[in-house]
């Protein structure tokens, strides 16, 4: 089945043909005199050219080929245990974000005492570590960068550690 | 499926929420005032859902946990004695504790959808009240506003928002919403008042219902009349509806509507304020009249608002028969005075407008 955007591709060119072809068609019109193009235009009228003009066919058949969409359909059983998955999706949400943000705050408070300890036993330690780099890149201490590199770069064949 | 066995499979499900209170409650089935008419759906149908099942029961267990620790903080604080402010606090922790720990559960999601709420558990208390502060309070004081019944009545810098939701209903008919034009045929009878409190102890409640635009021909305006007034009313959360007879101290009996024909629309205002020193005052023997003024009443009683409702009326043919059954009165009919005629001279002929004439 063609994609939406590959369907919106087939109708750009093919409405361009259409246009081309009008274009074509127009041409000799516009160049003959009012009367002999009011002419053509009652005669376009009167054998119903307006009316099968080839963009409205393309963009019908593309609008109606395609039954549109069907949403899934939910029985009263079917629709309370949608709702239950939805709350309990939204309580897992909650719960992870409560962890992750009890451990932030525990790494934080334990920085907090480990400076408050350095202060007291040795201040010019202290001071040392309240130092900041000015500037600030890829932290050094992450990994050393090297010229070479490893000869395993990935263990495809390790085993990933099992869920519990 | 008969009254035992959906009784049986109530005590099933009960079970499933693994909670001793609960489960002791669901045995005992006093406490649910109407069967619950939620039906479990299948599992083993839909694996994301029997996940969700377990997430929920997880969670359900751990508060439930949390909520017994805190019971028994609580209960050494009050034996050990300690601050007011300290126990209340433990007490909105062990509240919210046993709240959290049954609100995502679906049968309890189900049954309050339904409105049916069993009141001794907290999670049903806490949702009715949540129900309450959702849409009908918001309606309640965009009518009241709107209707300029506060302003007229009451300071609303010292009423605030009402705490109770005051459901009024005329004879035979369902509870109104505030504001609603209702008949005067329909209020002949006095309605029936139910007041949704959300404290346990009892307290003492004063009911009036007061006319906000009763005509005064004297000073060409409009004056409260109060159509009704009992006091010592008793309401608690567990006891909601108001039984108003003999043995209840009416202070004014009660007067139906009487919009008189040709006043504009006239609100009907019913009122209930808690009475002093947290309701447990009584109001024995109160001096009250109808031609008294609501903010003198209620500041010479020390009377608190906790529940407003509204109707209006205007005259129609039924009126008549109360001024001329009840009050004992000719109906009285108000209209525009017809205007003086400045044309005519003191001699009773036209005065000429031209003066060159």
């Amino acid at each position: 089945m063609s994609s939406g955007f590959g369907r919106a591709i087939c109708l750009s060119t093919t409405v361009r043909a259409g246009f081309i072809g009008r274009a074509a068609a127009a041409a000799p019109a516009a160049a003959k005199d009012k009367q002999s193009r009011k002419a053509a235009a009652i005669a376009r009228g009167a054998s119903g050219q307006i009316n099968s003009d080839s963009r409205y066919e393309i963009m019908k058949q593309i609008m109606y080929q395609q039954e549109p969409r069907q949403l899934p359909e939910l029985t009263a059983e079917d629709a309370e245990r949608h709702e239950t998955i939805l709350r309990a999706v939204k309580l897992h949400r909650l719960q992870e974000s409560n962890r992750r943000r009890d451990e932030r705050e525990a790494k934080f408070s334990a920085m907090e005492k480990a400076y408050a300890a350095l202060e007291k036993l040795d201040p010019r330690l202290f001071e040392e570590a309240c130092k900041k780099d000015a500037n600030v890149t890829f932290p050094r201490q992450m990994r050393v960068p090297t010229e070479t590199p490893p000869t395993v770069i990935w263990d495809y064949m390790e085993e990933t550690v099992t869920k519990k | 499926m008969n009254a035992a066995s959906r009784a049986l499979a109530f005590s099933k499900v009960g079970r499933h929420i693994s909670d001793s209170r609960t489960l002791a409650l669901s045995h005992a089935q006093t406490a649910m005032r109407r069967q619950s008419t939620y039906t479990k759906p299948a599992t083993g149908v839909n694996p994301a859902y029997d996940e969700a099942l377990k997430v929920i029961k997880s969670y359900s267990a751990r508060r439930s946990i949390e909520a017994k620790t805190a019971e028994e903080e609580l209960r050494k604080a009050q034996e050990s004695g300690a601050e007011a402010d300290k126990i209340a606090a433990l007490k909105k922790r062990l509240f919210d504790l046993e709240v959290d720990a049954e609100i995502n559960d679906s049968e309890v999601l189900w049954n309050a959808r339904q409105g049916n709420y069993d009141l001794n558990r907290p999670v049903y208390q806490y949702l009715k009240e949540r129900e309450w502060l959702g849409r009908p309070l918001k309606v309640l004081m965009q009518r009241v506003l709107q209707m300029f019944v506060l302003p007229d009545m009451l300071d609303p810098r010292d009423v605030g928002t009402p705490e109770s939701q005051l459901n009024v209903s005329m004879q035979g008919s369902s509870v109104f919403e505030p504001g609603s034009i209702v008949g005067p045929a329909a209020a002949l009878q006095q309605p029936e008042i139910e007041l949704v409190t959300f404290h346990d102890d009892t307290r003492h409640h004063t009911l009036i219902m007061v006319d906000l635009d009763e005509p005064f021909e004297e000073q060409q305006t409009f004056r409260e009349q109060f159509h009704w007034v009992v006091a010592d009313l008793p309401f608690s959360r567990m006891q909601s509806r108001a039984v108003i007879d003999e043995k209840s101290n009416v202070l004014l009996p009660y007067i139906p509507p009487h919009p008189a024909k040709g006043s504009p629309m006239h609100r009907y205002v019913l009122a209930v304020f808690e009475q002093g020193e947290g309701g447990q005052e009584k109001l024995e023997g109160a001096d009250v009249s109808r031609d008294m003024v609501v903010r003198d009443f209620v500041s010479q009683h020390k009377l608190r608002l906790v529940g407003i409702s509204f109707f209006r009326s205007i005259w129609n043919e039924s009126v008549d028969d109360v001024y001329r059954n009840v009050l004992k009165t000719d109906p009285p009919s108000f209209g525009p005075m017809p205007s003086e005629r400045k044309d005519i001279g003191p001699d009773g002929r036209k005065i000429n407008p031209f003066e060159n004439y």
